[in-house]
């Protein structure tokens, strides 16, 4: 049985995955985005349907691969010993990528994740709208660049509010403060300003139809910046468990890490989902086998009526 | 009764938007145009069901815009980028809104993927529409075959192998391909082959109102271009008027 790991071989959950698997006496086959044409290669015909890997090893036939771990490096590598300026590199890295992006869609195994999945993400309003329309509970929330529509929704907040990146850009979420308030007086891009749900962080992630809870123990507003938070393994309703698991495969999403604030009075908001999870702190702090059930995946034998049930469900899960 | 409102959100030079400008304007409805690179600067407030733009209720957006477009003119150069983001997150998210109507209302995985000629490609194939067969990769290859670009339109000789499998490239056979507007998933006139038909439908489904389809004698997809530019003057017209007639409706 073998397994591929593409992109960046260095990315800690890819090297985690990869020695879960080794660990089963699976073929790890790496395959990174650097070495492309050079290491490795795959040849897709899709007029006849064949599709090929070479490796060390010579040309396998790709159905040989039960599943496909992708972590991608934000600024990869050019092959070696290729050279280019900057415009030159900047075409040659994004004509590399679309063309990996095009390799995995076309793979009938199980790949954690497609790029195609989990979009959604890049707007967290966009991710809001769809959330909400999913079934889960989200917190009242403005996407604005007004200072006056700003503080007046902060006003209707009895909590007060938060605010964080509009887009999937990696941004400390913060109360708001004069910092926001001077930036929407100066001019500024719109920005999410978000109801505050006092409470507990709990992060659930999605493994195909498992979920996998992760209470997170902090003082502050976002955990992911602070030094000392507590991890442990807690527990979620099986309503609420399916819900994560079958809004993360309708968007396409075998892996997900869903965040929530839980009130005291146990109500769940869900604040966003994330297709690229970095789920090694919850698991090696609080011992839920994340990278087990990931492993479990790949190495499934690929149920082809899954897939297309799995496309049927992303093709009528757009938000309207 | 206020009049309707009409955003149209393209560049300066857009003949689509300026053909559809003058349509709404001439059926009284109020237009506004933005160019891309102003939009960061624009007011905005989007909630769960509705968006003001400058004051004013979105109600009606023909979006023609690119992900590799700058929407921030007036921010800094180190701004730039991240304002570029945020603007766009906030519109993708305005145009899925019900009270907002919208073309094209390009949904996230099709605006974060690039809206690229591949993308549409893969997405039809996955929905059972015939595409033109493509060798991706370090594939064998007749020496007359083009090589698709990922991130351009059109085509190009044929790179050596071993480019071709250090870019993964897409190379297909090169037939003379029929041009088609796909319009609110049809394809007129009604003389396109049943699987252009269908992919028409299909963008509909997705949020594709006005689109071109480059097909094959066989009726198979090669290509699907959302931000289509339409120098036929009939033809822009005779679009330009169903795409007023939607947007105000």
């Amino acid at each position: 049985m073998s397994i591929a790991i593409v992109g960046d071989p260095e990315d800690l959950a890819a090297v985690y995955i990869g020695w879960l698997a080794s660990r089963r006496n699976v073929e790890v086959l790496w395959l990174p985005e650097a070495a492309l044409g050079v290491d490795w290669s795959f040849a897709i015909d899709e007029g006849s349907g064949q599709a090929r890997l070479r490796t060390g090893g010579g040309w396998r036939d790709l159905r040989d691969v039960t599943g496909v771990f992708v972590r991608f490096h934000p600024d990869p590598p050019l092959p070696p010993p290729l050279s280019l300026d900057d415009g030159g590199r900047m075409l040659f890295v994004q004509e590399r990528r679309e063309g990996l992006h095009h390799f995995l869609q076309s793979l009938s195994c199980s790949v954690v994740n497609r790029p195609s999945a989990g979009r959604a993400n890049a707007s967290k309003p966009y991710q809001m709208q769809w959330l909400r329309q999913a079934g889960f509970s989200v917190p009242k929330w403005v996407t604005t660049n007004c200072a006056d529509t700003a503080l007046a929704f902060a006003a209707e907040c009895e909590n007060g509010v938060i605010y964080k990146a509009a887009s999937g850009l990696r941004s400390r979420v913060r109360p708001l403060d004069d910092e926001l308030q001077r930036r929407l007086r100066h001019g500024t891009s719109p920005t999410v300003i978000q109801e505050f749900v006092p409470g507990r962080d709990v992060r659930v992630h999605t493994v195909g139809d498992r979920a996998f809870a992760t209470e997170v123990v902090a003082d502050g507003v976002d955990y992911r910046y602070q030094q000392g938070s507590q991890y442990a393994a807690t527990t979620v309703d099986d309503a609420l468990a399916r819900l994560c698991c079958e809004a993360a495969l309708a968007e396409g999403l075998v892996l997900a890490g869903l965040d929530f604030r839980v009130t005291p009075a146990g109500e769940w908001y869900c604040l966003e989902m994330n297709p690229v999870p970095s789920f090694l702190p919850y698991e090696m702090c609080s011992g839920v086998p994340i990278g087990d059930a990931v492993v479990d995946v790949l190495c499934a034998t690929p149920d082809r009526d899954a897939s297309a049930r799995l496309q049927e469900v992303q093709t009528v899960a757009q938000p309207r | 009764m206020s009049p309707h409102r009409l955003t149209l959100v393209a560049p300066v030079r857009d003949g689509v938007a300026a053909e559809v400008g003058r349509a709404a304007a001439r059926r009284g409805a109020s237009v506004t145009w933005h160019a891309p690179a102003d939009l960061a600067a624009r007011q905005v407030a989007l909630q769960d069901t509705s968006c003001v733009v400058d004051g004013a209720p979105l109600t009606a957006v023909l979006w023609r815009v690119s992900p590799d477009m700058n929407l921030a003119d007036g921010f800094t150069e180190a701004d730039r980028r991240f304002a570029t983001n945020e603007t766009a997150a906030t519109w993708i998210a305005a145009l899925q809104l019900e009270s907002i109507a919208a073309v094209n209302r390009f949904d996230a995985q099709a605006w974060y993927s690039g809206l690229r000629a591949q993308y549409w490609c893969d997405r039809l194939r996955a929905a059972g529409v015939r595409v033109a067969p493509a060798c991706a990769g370090d594939a064998d290859v007749a020496p007359h075959w083009r090589w698709h670009p990922y991130t351009a339109d059109g085509d190009c000789d044929l790179p050596g192998r071993p480019a071709r499998a250090s870019m993964a490239t897409a190379c297909r056979e090169p037939f003379p391909l029929s041009r088609h507007v796909s319009l609110f998933g049809t394809v007129p006139p009604s003389s396109a082959h049943p699987n252009v038909e269908r992919a028409a439908r299909l963008l509909f489904d997705w949020g594709i109102g006005l689109a071109t389809i480059g097909s094959d004698i066989f009726g198979r997809v090669h290509d699907v271009r959302v931000l289509p530019v339409l120098d036929d003057t009939p033809l822009l017209a005779h679009v330009a008027e169903r795409l007023t007639e939607y947007l105000l409706s």
